[in-house]
């Protein structure tokens, strides 16, 4: 369904991706790991039209885009297809909880205020902020936020929605809620991409792994062949130092 | 000092008549600097090629010239320039007939466009544009992140700032009197003028200018707590 080829971008001199292909079947949760700086942000930016990448090609249903030359409109389509959950959250702080979630649906989707209002309060129900439609993002909690930020997402009713740490900014108390959101959507069936340093979390729900290292995929796979009989030796050698981590969840 | 306080009585309400031409090149410039100041804050933040150095050097410009002089070009050289070029093109328009009022809200609104734009980039920098992307990431366009999202926040962030520039328009629009505008303090110099009482035709000014402005900060003040609900939140628990 998503089908990702030959991503390379540069910054500089600095070659960040250097040829990243991957798929995305319906249904997927692929969680994509790798050390801090081996191109994983810019990788879902790319896709997301944030960064202009250097060369690659990107299908996504019936959308076939070259992630270097492509129009403002295929952008937007793709866009619309697609949603994006950031690690700041980024709320829009003028506008209200259900606003946050209705105004993608109105201003981006075309829907109707009255419809877009109608889907936002089921998806604030699905994350389970009923009773915080009326609040500002200035009055909820980092928690809060991000499970406004999913629904944000999830209301679009998108083909994928990409996840770039989406737990990183929290404080560790609250990293709970928003795993137990994701793992809802998972349940459901929802395609999702994301980035993630929580390793118990991307074995218990993922349907596939992404190792990536200096801008390429070293190794991917379902994640209790990744997690437990790695090829790569250094995939071992990543996940090794978060084992502690896996006893102690576990 | 004797103050002639019958002269005061006489003279406060006929002055105060003139308050709507002074209130009238408040509001024009104002929109009219409002509008530059916003297209030129733009420009310059999305480096348009041309106009956005363009913009740059047109606000040194003003910034670094007295009001007095900018008056002096606009109301005593630019018609010559605009006759000749006129007269070149053969149209048949005569510069001279030209409502003088055009030209204060030409003049004033130069120093204030250039306020506006100051205070609408430091709003820009002040906005987390973290939320365009999440608005384009939703598939709204740029013209709607902007309108819907941005826009609000910057103004918000601007009000104070709006407010002053303001202020300073409406006191500024007594240098309309060298236009031969006639508003409240050209009035008082008119009346004043007459029968030598300039100091209580001043006063009466004074008088008018502190009301005025006192109730302008207060609606200024007003709406900006009310734009800027979001920021505090109406759910007083949190
Ligand atoms: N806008 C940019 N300009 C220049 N360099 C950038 C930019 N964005 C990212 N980089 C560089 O690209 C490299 C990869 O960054 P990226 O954010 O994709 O890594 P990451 O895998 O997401 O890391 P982390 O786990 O810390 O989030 C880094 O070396 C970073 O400095
Ligand atoms: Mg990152």
């Amino acid at each position: 369904m998503l089908k990702v080829q030959n991503v390379k971008k540069s910054f500089g001199t600095n070659e960040v991706l250097k040829g990243v292909s991957f798929e995305v079947d319906k249904g997927d949760v692929v969680a994509v790991l790798g050390a801090s700086g081996s191109g994983k942000t810019t990788l879902l930016r790319c896709l997301e039209f944030f960064e202009r990448a250097d060369s690659g090609h990107m299908e996504l249903g019936d959308l076939s885009v070259d992630l270097h030359v492509h129009s403002k409109k295929t952008a937007r389509q793709i866009r619309q297809k697609t949603a994006f959950v950031f690690q700041n959250y980024n709320l829009f702080e003028n506008k209200t909880a259900l606003e946050n979630i209705s105004l993608g649906l109105t201003a981006g989707h075309g829907l109707s205020k009255k419809e877009a209002e109608k889907i936002a309060a089921a998806a604030l129900e699905r994350v389970g902020l009923s009773d915080r439609a009326d609040y500002y993002p200035c009055e909820l909690s980092g928690g809060q936020q991000q499970r406004i930020g999913i629904a944000r997402a999830v209301a679009v009713n998108p083909d994928v929605i990409f996840f770039d740490e989406p737990t990183s900014a929290l404080d560790p108390e609250l990293v709970g809620e928003v795993l137990d959101t994701i793992k809802a959507l998972a349940k459901e069936g929802t395609t999702m991409v994301i980035i993630t340093h929580e390793m118990a979390f991307a074995r218990d729900v993922s349907t596939k792994v992404i190792y990536m290292d200096g801008g390429v995929i070293v190794e991917q796979g379902p994640p209790d062949v990744i997690f437990t009989k790695p090829r790569e030796e250094r995939t071992r050698k990543f996940l090794a130092r978060f084992i502690q981590d896996f006893d102690y969840v576990i | 000092m004797n103050i002639d306080y019958s002269f005061i009585v006489s003279a406060l309400p006929k002055i105060a008549a003139f308050l709507p031409v002074t209130l009238k090149l408040t509001v024009v410039a104002f929109a009219v600097a409002f509008a530059a100041g916003l297209l030129m804050a733009l420009a310059i933040n999305r480096r348009i090629k041309v106009l956005s150095p363009l913009c740059r050097i047109y606000m040194s410009l003003i910034r670094g010239t007295p009001m007095l002089l900018q008056i002096y070009v606009i109301y005593n050289l630019a018609p010559y320039a605009a006759a000749a070029f006129i007269e070149k093109a053969g149209l048949d328009i005569n510069v001279y007939d030209i409502d003088p009022v055009w030209y204060a809200y030409i003049a004033l609104s130069l120093t204030a466009s250039v306020s506006v734009a100051e205070a609408v980039r430091a709003g820009m920098q002040s906005v987390h544009q973290g939320q365009r992307e999440a608005g384009l990431s939703m598939g709204m366009s740029e013209s709607a992140v902007f309108i819907h999202i941005l826009f609000p926040q910057v103004i918000c962030a601007a009000m104070p700032v709006i407010g002053n520039i303001v202020v300073d328009l409406i006191k500024a629009t007594s240098l309309a009197f060298m236009m031969s505008v006639t508003e409240i303090t050209g009035e008082a110099k008119i009346l004043g003028g007459d029968v030598l009482r300039y100091f209580e035709a001043y006063l009466c000014v004074f008088v008018i200018y502190i009301v005025v402005i006192a109730v302008v900060e207060k609606m200024m003040h007003l709406l900006e707590n009310r734009m800027s609900v979001y920021r505090r939140g109406v759910h007083s628990s949190t």
